[in-house]
């Protein structure tokens, strides 16, 4: 019984196979069309999925979209309503893409699907936090959870609430837009110049700069928290139902007393503090939500997913705080991720409830995408005419690797099925020694092209964690920041007296390349049962060097899409300073940088 | 012969399309909740004014014409104007805008809602 779940028409276009509650196949469409955030119909991934199940269109019983179009559609009308007279140009640009976009949506769906071979597929639909719920559920280990999700918005639902048990799941209490964090996070990060949708993170990577000075700004005039977590945002100052910008900048810059940044200038102190300000107040709303949850449910797991929740920072404080006892967070828990839940959610939920049976991480290291056989990859490279150099033996390729990264090269590594959201595990990495001093910047600069206050993340072997950082959960794919141990911390009083960028050009620790000038790092914790390979890499590493981490950060160029095939993985490597390649057994290396003769 | 009525035309297309709309939504007010199996019908309901005022719409257009010009800015100025405003002022919209002036304890609405249809569109 093959389901397949579809996310397409926002951004973040996906598709997940499930077969009998497993996961079998997920994969975003950005990576295949190379478009960054497609929002399309997910032609290739959904070619993809199929063509690794090796099935056709006539063994899925059922497709499901991620959401309910009509409800979606409702939304906007309503929208509309309350807020005219105003608005009317917002109104006359957006009307017409929402009744193609969202009243004809099964005609659209169905007329795609046929260019699949879907003739008459039994079409359903999913509600968005339901997809977000079930997807942050089903895979995980738990019996019985809450379930927190929280993002931008999907038809009304933009905060929910949860109790699931393996007999099903239970919304208990949810807010409706416009009331939203994710769009609150969003709306200053526009006005931080940052993209919407798509550099949030650039803002939680920016808030360790600033000092939080326009908390209570933001809290008399922006939004109002209550103490269970719930919030009402100023819908005066907020112009996302009015307009397609997302804040009112001429009053917010009132209130505020800076202009909106422009994108690409430099960035001054206050829009450091301003992140910082946005961050704790999010931070504040995910606590306190967490803990009424917590009271409401009674339950010790918790399950997180919906956009905000790939705020790691947010989800390290909820770790932290021990409100729960164990957290499992779905790796695509934006909007991509939707596809899995809604498959999940028909399996699951539909007609008759069936209970879930299995109590272990069922994402399989969220490595659900396209792998590639070392021939395919010896035609291309040979074809390519390029020299390399193939190991029969994984332990002799580590050897060699971890010689390099010793040396301080930076390399690509390729290997194994492609990973589903937006973090790349190891099979689609960019690795380095985080040892190096200058590491962060020389990645940065060489290798990403991109602004160079953020910070990279480590993977960290799980029995060596506790040696440097306070954890209190395992963060395997990547979603959890935890601080550094205090002894290991250098220049704690220079840092603090620091302003803005300033900060970083202060050393904070050995570990340079992975340390955030709060002394935080966004953990990926290596544990061999979930990623084996990377997880033997990183510990042949440690043998080499007494170092049991490696900087991990994703193999891509900034603005682009992580690479799915190895011809990009090439030119990525082509296009870069990166030093070495891994493709699965092969190994490039640089001719500059000591590269095998051919 | 339009030219000479043109001002009569005019106000009785606009006049049509507002008793239109006023009767539509008076009638509809909580029928959607009544008869949730014909949803799509009435979320097409708001549309008819545009549809059945296809004639208007040309005859507005002609006089428009004769004024100036006419496109679909024009077109959408009037549904915006003359359709949503006054539903807008007319409904008791499920957003809401209320800030700062809340006595409430929570924001949160309270469901507890344990099934789900993944048949249907909405
Ligand atoms: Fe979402």
């Amino acid at each position: 019984m093959y389901i397949l779940g579809i996310s397409a028409y926002f951004h973040d276009s996906a598709v997940a196979l499930i077969h009998k509650g497993k996961i079998i196949a997920a994969a975003e469409e950005e990576r295949f069309s190379r478009l960054k955030h497609d929002s399309g119909f997910p032609h290739k991934a959904l070619d993809f999925v199929m063509e690794f199940a090796g099935i056709t269109a006539s063994d899925i019983s059922a497709v499901v979209y991620y959401e309910k179009p009509f409800l979606k559609f409702d939304r906007l009308l309503e929208a509309t309503f309350s807020i005219a007279p105003r608005g009317f140009s917002f109104f006359k640009d957006s009307f017409p893409t929402w009744l193609k976009d969202k009243l004809f949506l099964k005609q659209t769906l169905k007329k795609e699907l046929r260019t699949h071979k879907f003739h008459n597929p039994s079409l359903q639909f999913s509600e968005h936090h339901l997809s977000h719920a079930a997807s942050a559920f089903y895979p995980s280990p738990f019996k019985t959870a809450a379930i927190l999700c929280l993002d931008g918005v999907g038809e009304w639902t933009t905060t929910s609430l949860w109790r699931a048990n393996s007999d099903g799941m239970e919304l208990i209490e949810e807010q409706v837009f416009p009331h939203s964090l994710g769009l609150f996070y969003s709306a200053f990060t526009a006005y931080c110049g940052f993209k919407v949708n798509s550099d949030e993170y650039k803002v939680m990577g920016l808030a360790p700069y600033g000092q939080n000075h326009y908390t209570e700004v933001l809290k008399k005039h922006f939004i109002e928290i209550k103490d269970d977590g719930s919030f009402r945002l100023n819908m005066d100052l907020f112009d996302f139902m009015k307009k397609s910008s997302m804040l009112n900048f001429k009053q917010a810059s009132k209130l505020l007393g800076f202009p909106p940044r422009v994108n690409g200038s430099s960035i001054e102190d206050c829009y450091c503090d301003l992140a910082a300000s946005v961050q704790r107040i999010t931070e504040e709303i995910v606590l306190k939500l967490a803990t009424s949850l917590r009271e409401k449910t009674g339950e010790e797991n918790l399950c997180l997913a919906g956009g905000v929740a790939l705020n790691c920072v947010a989800n390290g404080l909820i770790s932290d705080s021990k409100i729960f006892k164990n957290i499992w967070i779905q790796p695509a828990a934006g909007d991509s991720g939707g596809a899995l839940g809604a498959a999940f959610s028909a399996y699951y939920l539909k007609d008759f409830l069936r209970k879930k049976t299995e109590f272990s991480d069922t994402q399989n290291g969220s490595l659900l995408g396209p792998s590639f056989s070392s021939s395919a990859i010896k035609d291309l490279l040979r074809e390519q005419g390029r020299s390399y150099q193939e190991f029969e033996s994984q332990s002799e390729l580590f050897e060699k690797v971890c010689q390099l990264l010793a040396a301080g090269h930076i390399g690509g590594l390729f290997q194994g099925r492609m990973e589903y959201g937006p973090r790349a595990l190891g099979s689609r990495s960019i690795i380095a020694d985080p040892r190096m001093p200058d590491g962060q910047r020389k990645i940065n600069l060489s290798i990403k092209f991109r602004e160079s206050f953020r910070p990279f993340a480590p993977a960290v072997l799980k029995e060596a964690i506790s040696d440097y950082f306070e954890v209190q959960n395992m963060s395997p794919y990547m979603l959890i920041v935890a601080r550094l141990k205090e002894h290991l911390r250098h220049n704690q009083n220079e840092i603090e007296g620091a302003r803005g960028l300033a900060k970083q050009k202060i050393l904070t620790s050995d570990l340079p390349a992975i340390i955030h000038v709060d002394y935080s790092a966004r953990l990926q914790t290596l544990d061999e049962e979930i990623h084996p390979y990377f997880t033997k890499l990183v510990k042949a590493f440690y043998d080499k060097t007494g170092c049991p981490a490696l900087v991990n950060t994703s193999f891509n160029i900034n603005g682009e899409p992580i690479v799915c095939k190895p011809s990009e993985a090439l030119t990525c490597f082509d296009k870069t300073g990166l030093s070495f390649l891994v493709l699965e057994n092969c190994l490039i290396i640089k001719e500059d940088k000591g590269g095998f003769s051919k | 012969m339009i030219a000479r009525y043109e001002k009569f035309f005019f106000f009785l297309s606009l006049t049509l399309m507002i008793l239109f709309f006023h009767f539509f939504y008076m009638s509809l007010n909580g029928l959607p909740y009544r008869f949730p199996a014909y949803v799509p019908v009435f979320l097409i309901i708001p549309f008819l004014p545009a549809f059945l005022s296809n004639p208007i719409y040309h005859l507005l257009k002609m006089i428009f014409m004769k004024i100036g010009h006419i496109n679909s800015t024009v077109l959408y100025f009037i549904i915006y104007y003359f359709i949503l405003t006054p539903v807008g002022v007319i409904r008791k919209n499920r957003c809401d805008l209320n800030f700062g002036d809340s006595k409430k304890q929570s924001f949160l609405i309270r469901r507890g809602k344990k099934e789900w249809d993944l048949e249907r569109p909405y």
